[in-house]
């Protein structure tokens, strides 16, 4: 019986007009999304290698210009900044995600790179980046996982808000009964024709976007990634679909169904997750920024008080590299680099304590994401592509590390005065982002996965016991 | 005649127990979103406020310093909270809240709250403006969708018009009905963020504050009646009232989730914002090559070296009555200057061209032209923005020409090893913001009151053509 559903359902479905246009505008708007995100994620690629090219040019020229010091080719007086270790930079960048194509998610919000130097502070890494139009940023951009979040519930209602409504007040639904059909089939057989039509249509547009954004299924992690952004819009347009046939169930008009429809659609898309913000703000919020900055100032005043105490202390602790008449390097940019090292003893604390916070903070919104499958799905697919806070917050904690290990190798060069010999030049560690492994991200997707998947379980109960005392005649 | 029209659709709606529910929820929203709004914007107040007075003091604990390096220390200027900011956060949470004023650099406003917030956020925000451009739409389509169109389907249009009314006021008198049944939730939420914008002590600007809001209010009604106009025009239009809901919420969805996001797309491909390293990298070759790309610093230095001689009528440097360091150092600033204003000022005229592109887009989604106006009037808009780091920007270089004055003065032979008093720190001025006043804002959003007047009367005559024109089953 359920074949001669799904046949017939597919005949009726095929002659609509209505839902061939609403597919229509689903493909362009993910057309455009997709044409979007690639054209982001490939200038994003360039400025990252141009970046990365122009500071390995930049210590190359500074390297020559020492190499010709050290060999007497050239007077050291004439190049008074050349080839001093605070600076040296390197460029520290953070490559567009795996799908970043298919989402922009959180990353038009920060900065993807930065220039480690001894000048540089634990807290003032990234700083001056913030040219992005405020008013982009206040929209948030047309991408991808947009189209699924937003638009393809709406798609999902337009197909089957009037699943069995429709049946019944044409009077045809009393005359299908009289076969030797349930009306679970029945229902079951209408949704199931209308899912596989739409994860087909969804499927098909992953594949292609994936393929002409030019990503490739042999790149790591890459195929992972792509079926777990396939499951997951899978599961979401599955909630949509068990919801519509919930509401079915529950007997009324096709009317009343689409209102009732568009309503959840509000309540879950819009309202909730604006809801939700506000209470997780009251609930947990941040502590000021300002007074973080504040705290930061009055550290940097105690501290540069006593510059020249720290100068003394330190060369008392290192008398091998103690200010001889070879230090070239001024004593104030010693003395900075100290008061730097200071500042951050100071204020670690404070630091900790506020990114505690926001962890806090988030830890909170992942609590309550599963009120609302919007969040579910939108928080998964920005983790898939790339695209998620706890990327960014990986490459600034690796970021701080490097600034470490830099700080490590080169602030005894720094302190003892001297400059950088051209073979350090070729030891300068360079920074590479280290992806997180795909498991590690599917684990917490998973979460989100099986949620959606047992509210869906929970919905087809609730809905196969309405329909048990669902009246079939009009 | 109208009045009776504009009752019997009041009483209706009113009747109905769905509209009870959605308008009883909505008015709820609001004054969460208003109570919500209002804690947050005082809360920001107090915030700014200490974090002001915790810079001047750490400003004016500096110590014997040379002016020099406190230039380098610099002042934060913190960005005050607007009156209405409470109704409308607009784009607060993607702007900096505050700007550092150093030597040598004009910086961008860093800090910015939304860095701190969670993915959440990019979902929405909920404020009374919020409430006011998505959901309230949809309630003013659900009341008017089936207006005509439901009259039609149950039979009853016909006898309505062959009362003689004109179809004006058919149309007015529905539309008056509906207003009214809005009215049950509008008003005691307009009444609520009243009673607040009173409690928010804003001292001798309350007037304007007041001012402000009364347009803020005006600029939501006319929205609305755009809105409604479009819903009634539509309702008559269209043959079945299903379809007239399906083609407002369409709509709707076109206007307030497709089209915000479209025009800042576009707007981006047309006037992309600059790359971050670009940026500095332009401006710090232009202060090394000179603006015209033939001017080095170094030459600019020896210039000014002659110049300084030539001026005191000495031969060396330290045959000076004032210390040439300082003297260098403003000259340096003063150059610098001149190149963070031109790389500014194209900066924003970049977005100002993304602004109106976005403009251009609110002639098919009232919600930008709405947007724009809120925005604007609540202070948190981009033009408020830029007047404020433009004001920032002034204080800044009179600080460091303070400062550099201070050591050309004072510093004689000790170059950066004259350590000023601590008196001059309590003699550099703190800054002081005045926001702009109500009639530059008017004046700047002109074009997008224009544009919601325009929205609202073709709406108005739309509705009454098809009201004219209506099929009557």
């Amino acid at each position: 019986m359920l074949k001669h559903i799904l046949k017939h359902d597919r005949r009726l479905l095929m002659a609509d007009r209505v839902l061939w246009l609403a597919a229509l505008l689903i493909v362009l708007c993910v057309s455009y999304a997709v044409y979007n995100g690639a054209g982001r994620a490939e200038r994003w690629n360039k400025e990252v290698s141009e970046q990365l090219a122009h500071a390995q040019e930049n210590l190359r020229e500074q390297q020559i210009i020492v190499e010709n010091i050290f060999s007497g080719r050239r007077n050291a007086s004439d190049y008074p900044w050349t080839g001093f270790p605070q600076n040296a930079q390197q460029a520290a960048t953070l490559p567009p995600g795996p799908l970043a194509a298919f989402a922009v998610g959180q990353s038009d919000l920060y900065p993807y790179s930065t220039s480690i130097s001894l000048w540089k502070r634990d807290d003032n890494v990234f700083a001056k980046y913030q040219v992005e139009s405020p008013l982009s940023l206040l929209a948030g951009r047309f991408d991808f996982a947009f189209v699924i979040v937003y638009l393809l519930p709406l798609l999902i209602i337009a197909l089957s808000y009037n699943l069995l409504s429709s049946e019944k007040e044409n009077g045809t639904l009393v005359l299908a009964l009289s076969q030797p059909l349930n009306l679970r089939t029945l229902v079951g057989g209408r949704m199931l024709m209308r899912f596989a039509l739409v994860l087909g249509l969804v499927v098909a547009l992953c594949v292609l976007g994936f393929f002409a954004s030019g990503m490739r299924f042999d790149a790591p992690g890459m195929s992972g990634r792509f079926s777990l952004w396939v499951l997951i819009a899978g599961a979401y347009a599955m909630f949509w679909f068990v919801l519509a046939a919930a509401v079915n169930a529950l007997g009324r008009s096709s009317e009343t169904n689409a209102a009732t429809l568009t309503c959840l659609w509000l309540v879950f898309v819009l309202i909730l997750p604006a809801l939700l913000n506000l209470a997780v703000s009251a609930a947990s919020p941040v502590p000021s920024r300002m007074q973080y900055v504040s705290a930061l100032r009055a550290a940097e005043n105690a501290a540069s008080q006593i510059a020249h105490k720290l100068l003394a202390s330190y060369y008392n602790d290192h008398p091998d590299l103690s200010a001889n008449g070879a230090a070239v390097v001024p004593e104030w940019a010693r003395k900075y680099y100290l008061v730097q090292r200071e500042i951050e003893d100071r204020t670690t604390t404070i630091l900790t304590d506020y990114e505690a916070r926001l962890d806090e903070q988030q830890a909170l919104v992942q609590k309550f994401r599963f009120l609302s499958p919007a969040i579910i799905a939108q928080e998964a697919l920005h983790e898939i592509a790339g695209a998620s806070l706890m990327r960014q917050r990986r490459f600034v904690a690796q970021t701080r590390e490097f600034l470490v290990s830099w700080q490590e190798l080169l602030s005894p060069k720094l302190l003892a005065g001297v400059r950088l010999h051209p073979a350090e030049y070729e030891t300068l560690p360079h920074f590479a982002f280290v992806e997180e492994p795909l498991a590690n991200v599917a684990e917490r997707v998973q979460v989100g996965m099986l949620s959606l998947l047992l509210i869906n379980a929970v919905l087809i109960g609730w809905s196969v016991s309405a329909l048990r005392r669902y009246s079939p005649a009009a | 005649m109208t009045t009776t029209i504009a009752k019997k659709e009041f009483t209706e709606i009113v009747r109905d127990g769905r509209f009870r529910w959605i308008a009883g929820v909505l008015l709820l929203i609001l004054l969460v979103a208003v109570i919500a709004g209002y804690q947050q914007s005082q809360e920001i107040k107090r915030d700014r406020e200490a974090a002001a007075n915790m810079d001047k003091q750490t400003w004016e604990a500096q110590g014997n310093k040379n002016p020099h390096s406190a230039a380098h220390f610099g002042h934060y200027a913190f960005k005050p909270a607007t009156a209405l900011s409470y109704v409308d956060r607009g784009l607060n949470q993607y702007l900096g809240v505050a700007i550092w004023l150093e030597a040598h650099y004009q910086n961008l406003s860093s800090h910015r709250p939304i860095e701190d917030k969670t993915a959440l956020q990019r979902f929405g925000e909920l404020t009374v403006a919020w409430t006011l451009q998505y959901l309230v739409p949809l309630l003013i389509i659900l009341l008017a969708f089936a207006s005509f169109a439901g009259e039609r389907e149950a039979g009853t249009l016909r006898q309505l018009v062959s009362l003689g009314v004109p179809s004006r006021k058919l149309a007015f008198g529905k539309a008056l009905g509906e207003v009214a049944a809005l009215a049950l939730v509008l008003i005691p939420a307009t009444l609520i963020a009243a009673v607040l914008l009173a409690g928010l002590k804003t001292g001798e600007r309350f007037g304007e504050a007041t001012l402000r809001f009364i347009t803020l209010s005006g600029s939501y009604l006319l929205y609305f009646a755009a809105i409604l106009g479009l819903s009634l025009a539509i309702s008559a239009k269209v043959k079945s009232s299903r379809v007239a809901l399906l083609a407002l919420i369409g709509f709707w969805i076109i206007s307030n989730l497709l089209a915000p996001r479209l025009a800042s797309d576009i707007s981006e491909r047309l006037y992309p914002s600059p790359v971050v390293s670009e940026f500095w990298e332009a401006i710090s070759k232009d202060i090394r090559e000179g603006l015209d790309g033939h001017n080095p610093s170094d030459q600019r230095g020896k210039q000014l070296e002659a110049r300084v001689l030539a001026q005191y009528n000495v031969k060396e440097l330290k045959d000076l009555p004032v210390n040439f360091a300082g003297i260098a150092l403003q000259e340096g600033e003063e150059y610098a200057n001149q190149v963070f204003d031109k790389h500014y000022g194209g900066l924003w005229a970049l977005y100002e061209k993304q602004a109106s592109v976005q403009q251009l887009a609110s002639l098919v989604s009232p919600l930008l032209a709405i947007r724009n106006v809120s925005m604007g009037l609540a202070g948190t808009d981009l033009y408020q923005h830029r007047h404020f780091a433009e004001q920032a920007e002034l204080h800044r270089r009179k600080i460091i020409k303070q400062l550099n004055e201070d050591m050309a003065q004072n510093a004689g032979k000790q170059d950066y090893d004259y350590l000023a008093d601590p008196a001059l720190w309590e003699k550099v001025p703190q800054f002081e913001y005045v926001s702009p006043s109500l009639g530059s804002v008017l004046g700047q959003q002109f074009g997008n009151l224009l544009i919601l007047g325009l929205w609202c009367s073709a709406t108005a005559c739309f509705a009454v053509h098809a009201v004219r024109t209506m099929r009557l089953d």
